[in-house]
């Protein structure tokens, strides 16, 4: 009976965990927080996009030529953020990378199953950035799809003390202007 | 400056048609304005619905759903969240505060929504605007009900009553599932308007919302026998074991990222945390066609407004024939007469301007707030925006154009009818 009751439970809490998250090759996802936008601002940026939009693939790089291949793109995302989230000279921001990576998703082992089970894998990137003046009225620009083109559009959303804003990066040519609507 | 005196005469001369056609031009300028002031205004009002909260948590599912059942208390959960998994997150040491919310009961077609103090103390619209009492005070009792603004004005509570909470969203008429009637909750006070959703709810605590279920077993009301008095009930004898979701503030606004990553990877329950702001303006752009039809409305009055001061310049030509003759006849060359007319159909379109500016502001400030009265519409008397500008410049700009037409036909005229203009 105790066997059964754990069995229940074990079975309860993985149907729980068992979850997929939305994965949408060409679609990028990114989060920039400041706690002000006053003095010197200082903030993070997450950065989250289909490995496959990055790297140009989702298996795990076993070859060394795939491990090449992940490094060197990792390595572009390191050092051409800038050039993908652009913030207005005028405020002299200096973005510095704090992680990048690439995430498997874990479907678990269904060892009973026989079909192969499609693997996705996601690139995490977290920045810091650090502005010698103020991002009131700054004009944020977009350049995604120019260090990686696969990426075809991406949602942007920006924190700034109280005020929550965002856009969906499309063509490129939109911009986020960090001020009240 | 001889063009300026000539115009200014010329106009005076024709006081009826001038005031006529400033007056035209004014109207139109004054629906642009306000067109332009509804849009922004609407705008404002939907995103100041909720102001200085950085996330929004309910059960894992759609982030507008979340929004929409929370904020706007439209459409319903498809989860509740255990009342564990909340006291994890308000005990989080990045959290400043948060706001519970229970929904599920109504009263008479209005939501009644469980909460506690934080709703009263930390709940901010419009930036900062905060909520306040019209009469009476929040809801301390586990039987006491706080009422928004618009139900008590529609169904003329005050405090003291008694009202009835029905299980379940029950229509207008009041026909829901079932009537808590033996758990009636007393009105404690009123909450001054806000042109929120706020408004349009009642509030209980969520001691409240478990005390009117305490004795229901599978979903079901109690047999008879086995109901539990309201008399017999405190804060301590009720247990909250479930919420719909809560509002959360950081300590600091850097850390809402971190926080809600957390509560999206949270393993013990799926949850789901949402930035308001952003999703408001996801929703905004979803239902951003009637923005698109106000441009449109404001593009044709535009378009009517200065075609109405083409039509009252062309006429008053006729009018003016021998004025152009005589000028013509003392030396006037073609490029005075254009300067001229053109000159006077800007001078026309400066004083509509300014006369049109100073009606719509006018009426902002006498009719703001029976707008937010009447229809929720909270419209900021504040500088033109910079579309508003671009507009004016537009009209202003227009109007140098169009006075080119009567101009030239002016010029025309002057040409064949020389002295002796046929009247």
């Amino acid at each position: 009976m105790r066997i059964a009751l754990v069995f229940l439970l074990a079975v309860s809490l993985g149907a729980q965990t068992r979850q997929r998250k939305a994965h949408e090759h060409g679609s990028a996802k990114v989060n920039i927080a400041f706690e002000s936008v006053k003095s010197a601002p200082k903030g993070v940026i997450e950065f989250e996009a289909p490995a496959e939009s990055i790297t140009g693939f989702e298996h795990e790089a076993k070859s060394a030529a795939d491990k090449a291949k992940q490094t060197a793109a990792l390595t572009t995302l390191k050092a051409r953020f800038a050039e993908m989230v652009v913030f207005p000279a005028a405020a002299a921001c200096k973005i510095t990378n704090k992680s990048a990576k690439v995430e498997a998703e874990d479907h678990g082992h269904d060892k009973k199953s026989k079909t192969k089970q499609e693997q996705h894998s996601e690139v995490h990137a977290e920045f810091d950035v650090q502005c010698a003046k103020p991002l009131t009225g700054a004009v944020l620009t977009f350049g995604f799809a120019k260090v990686f083109p696969k990426i075809h559009d991406a949602d942007v959303a920006l924190i700034a003390g109280d005020l929550q804003l965002s856009v969906e990066v499309k063509t490129g040519k939109e911009t986020l202007r960090i001020e009240a609507k | 400056m001889v063009l300026l005196s000539l115009a200014y005469h010329s106009l005076k001369n024709r006081k009826l048609t001038t005031t006529l056609t400033v007056f035209s031009i004014a109207l139109s300028i004054a629906l642009l304005i306000g067109v332009e002031n509804v849009r922004v205004g609407a705008r404002q009002s939907f995103e100041g619905t909720i102001s200085q909260t950085d996330l929004i948590v309910g059960a894992r599912g759609g982030s507008l759903q979340l929004l929409l059942y929370s904020v706007f208390r439209i459409g319903q959960a498809t989860n509740n969240i255990t009342y564990e998994s909340y006291l994890k997150f308000k005990n989080h040491p990045a959290v400043e505060w948060t706001i519970p919310y229970s929904l599920g009961d109504s009263h008479r077609g209005f939501r009644v929504v469980g909460t506690d103090e934080n709703f009263y103390k930390h709940l901010r619209y419009r930036r900062d605007r905060s909520l306040s009492f019209a009469s009476g005070h929040e809801p301390r009792g586990v039987f006491d009900v706080a009422l928004g603004a618009d139900v008590a004005r529609a169904l003329n509570y005050k405090t003291g009553d008694k009202v009835v909470i029905t299980h379940g969203v029950a229509s207008a008429a009041g026909r829901g599932i079932q009537d808590h009637n033996d758990k009636p909750f007393t009105v404690c006070g009123v909450l001054n308007k806000t042109s929120t959703p706020v408004d349009r709810s009642l509030y209980i605590q969520l001691e409240g919302i478990s005390a009117v279920h305490i004795d229901w077993a599978d979903g079901a009301p109690p047999m008879p026998g086995e109901e539990v008095p309201a008399e017999k009930i405190t804060k301590d004898t009720v247990k909250i074991d479930q919420i719909t979701s809560f509002l959360l503030r950081n300590k600091r606004r850097i850390d809402t990222l971190r926080v809600q990553r957390e509560i999206n990877t949270f393993s013990e329950e799926p949850l789901q945390a949402i930035l308001p702001g952003v999703t408001l303006q996801e929703l905004w752009r979803t239902i951003g066609y009637a923005e698109d039809a106000l441009t449109v409305v404001t593009f044709f009055v535009i378009v009517v407004g200065l075609l109405g001061m083409l039509v009252s310049l062309y006429t008053s030509l006729n009018e003016r024939r021998r004025e152009m003759a005589i000028l013509r006849a003392i030396g006037a060359g073609p490029g005075k007469i254009i300067s001229l007319l053109v000159f006077e159909s800007f001078l026309l379109t400066v004083a509509g301007c300014v006369l049109g500016v100073g009606l719509i502001y006018g009426a902002s400030f006498l009719f703001q707030p029976v707008v937010e009265e009447h229809f929720g519409l909270y419209i900021p008397v504040q500088a033109p925006t910079p579309t508003g500008l671009i507009y004016l410049g537009a009209v202003l700009a227009a109007s140098l154009l169009i006075g080119f037409i009567p101009a030239w036909k002016a010029y025309r005229n002057t040409l064949s009818d020389g002295l002796t203009p046929k009247l």
